[in-house]
């Protein structure tokens, strides 16, 4: 009831503002390809989005698979490697058949981007 | 829900479940009068009031998600372009200061196509004695017809203070100007 008689008052206008509204009134603007600009951008907006997540992949890919193989295969030769030592010397590891850190840090970060991509495709 | 709103609200529903680039542009079509309009009255610019225009509907459509369907759409548009005019202001007037720091004076820039004295109409006559907040809910009330409930929701502003802002922006057009014989704006 209340919010009706809020309304009611509103829309209760007196001659000063009906003046003020044709004041205030104005033409209406034509189109002229207005909606067409609009509508260009955002069909190219799409198509960038669209290529955006395989092109970051591709080139993620591209930069990242050398490193890659050669974490995995630093992994693979630490995995060998460690129950020897562990057993043989009370698990003092020789550090040349661990991985270096510099290899850690890109597996780390590629471990990293590997979460954000998966949440993006979840999205 | 009038007929026209019940399309909005179904064109809508088309561009947020299917990307539909062709139902925003019917959108767009639908509204871009009033948005611009809207704009160019706030801005008194009309080139800059256009390329607002523009930034506020690619915003829209990056945020059209977040219209529920509570109120109207043109009111959720009008907010949108409210928040773009205030952005852009607000980096323009950071512009500035950095300008002024560097020693530089130029013209804000948006004033910068301001009009001359012969364009200028009573309706910027009347615009130029409102503040900035004033002239916004003053075009709001009686340019784009919202209701001071939609006006409230569009400015972020409480009710109550949207009424006193009408009373007062009609108490300093009626001090200083006889609101009788106009041409239109």
């Amino acid at each position: 009831m209340k919010s009706v008689i809020i309304n009611m008052a509103d829309r209760m206008k007196d001659a000063e503002d009906r003046k003020l509204e044709s004041l205030f009134a104005s033409n209406v603007i034509a189109d002229d390809g207005f909606s067409t600009r609009i509508e260009k951008r955002i069909r190219r907006q799409l198509w960038v989005r669209r290529l955006a997540l395989p092109v970051a992949l591709l080139v993620g890919g591209a930069i990242a698979v050398k490193p890659l193989a050669n974490l995995l295969t630093a992994l693979f030769r630490f995995i060998s490697v460690l129950p020897e030592n562990v057993s043989g010397n009370l698990g003092v590891v020789s550090s040349i058949n661990l991985p270096q850190m510099s290899t850690i840090m890109l597996g780390g970060m590629l471990v990293l981007v590997a979460v954000m991509i998966t949440r993006m495709l979840e999205d | 829900m009038n007929a026209g709103s019940t399309y909005d609200n179904e064109l809508v529903a088309r561009v947020v479940a299917q990307q539909d680039a062709a139902a925003f542009g019917e959108l767009v079509r639908r509204h871009q009068s009033q948005v611009r309009n809207f704009l160019r009255k706030l801005c008194r610019d009309t080139v800059l009031a256009d390329d607002l225009s523009q930034d506020c509907f690619m915003h829209a459509w990056d945020k059209l998600h977040t219209f529920v369907g509570h109120g109207s759409f043109i009111g959720w548009l009008l907010k949108v372009a409210y928040t773009t005019f205030l952005q852009s202001k607000r980096k323009s007037n950071r512009y500035e200061e950095i300008l002024q720091q560097a020693g530089h004076e130029r013209d804000s820039g948006l004033e910068r196509h301001a009009p001359t004295s012969d364009e200028i109409t009573d309706l910027d006559k009347f615009l130029a004695v409102l503040t900035e907040e004033e002239r916004a809910v003053m075009i709001l009330s009686y340019a784009c017809g919202l209701s001071h409930r939609e006006i409230s929701d569009t400015a972020d502003l409480p009710v109550g203070t949207v009424k006193s802002i009408i009373f007062r922006g009609k108490e300093k057009i009626r001090e200083r100007f006889e609101i009788s014989d106009h041409q239109h704006g």
